[in-house]
């Protein structure tokens, strides 16, 4: 199964999805992330599309209430890289229907 | 052509949609591999290449978003023993461009959201290049990105001082057309 790909320089893009899925309480992403398995079916490519969009909105409510996290008080640069890393991997994957009707429907 | 260079705003998603694809269908050939039209989100009041001081990101500690001549550290490998007066090679990074009308949209919409705020939406412009319009400059390329192929960085492959990347993406800009966002938001 191939896993989502935090490599090279996107390290820190890891860190911000378990920070968010942690904060949300959402076992099926920190399994997804932390786990060696990656989305195995359509609900779960719905889910981690979902989960962009909710971190999205997350961090810029932190960054409005001052909230430093992971270190940063802003965390957009990450975001953004967060989203080619989720697009990439479900459009790879055979989930771009699932990931474009969540962009779709945010 | 001249139709989609007459058309200044989108109004709705069907707007913009149509007037990508068009792009797409008149200036890429998939058989050659041609890139020919290359797509960026730009928040007013920057500049499809550069960013204003003021609207680049509020910085933290980190200074990710401090401006050199307009151009973000985080866009590009800033070489910290000149002062950042030169940029590094690098193909992993540099400024963002779609090359999907579906990688597009997601990021107008991304961009967009929060553009005044949480949850303040904002007009997010939508640039293109077309490249026959205007050669790629040396010692800049097309890079797609590993982790999203229909995301790409014009990356810097070659050492240059801050003024010469600035003067090549200047040149860029000129050549781009801008679309404003002119969506109806709640």
């Amino acid at each position: 199964m191939i896993m989502l790909d935090f490599s090279g320089n996107d390290e820190k893009v890891k860190l911000l999805a378990l920070y968010y899925a942690e904060e949300f309480n959402n076992r099926m992403i920190l399994e997804i992330i932390s786990q060696p398995r990656g989305v195995l079916n359509k609900e779960e490519a719905i889910t981690l599309s979902q989960f962009f969009w909710e971190v999205l909105d997350a961090t810029a409510r932190d960054r409005e209430d001052g909230k430093i996290v992971l270190g940063e008080a802003n965390l957009q640069y990450w975001v953004e890289r967060m989203m080619n890393i989720i697009g990439g991997y479900l459009k790879n994957n055979g989930y771009q229907e699932e990931w474009e009707k969540v962009c779709d429907e945010a | 052509m001249d139709e989609i260079e007459q058309l200044e705003q989108f109004k709705t998603a069907k707007d913009l949609e149509n007037v990508i694809k068009e792009l797409i269908g008149e200036h890429r050939d998939a058989k050659k591999n041609k890139i020919g039209v290359m797509f960026r989100i730009v928040i007013p009041p920057n500049s499809p290449t550069t960013y204003e001081e003021g609207h680049q990101g509020k910085d933290g500690d980190a200074n990710r978003y401090q401006l050199v001549q307009g151009v973000r550290v985080c866009d590009y490998k800033f070489e910290k023993s000149t002062d950042l007066e030169y940029v590094l090679p690098d193909r992993t990074c540099g400024l963002s461009f779609s090359r999907t009308f579906s990688h597009l949209k997601g990021t107008q919409k991304m961009l967009a959201r929060h553009a005044k705020g949480y949850k303040k939406l904002g007009p997010a412009n939508v640039s293109w290049w077309i490249l026959s319009k205007c050669d790629m400059p040396k010692g800049l390329e097309f890079v797609p990105d590993l982790k999203d192929n229909s995301h790409y960085f014009l990356a810097a492959t070659e050492r240059m001082h801050i003024d010469i990347l600035l003067g090549k993406l200047k040149r860029i800009s000129f050549h781009m057309n801008v679309m404003i966002d002119n969506m109806t938001r709640a």
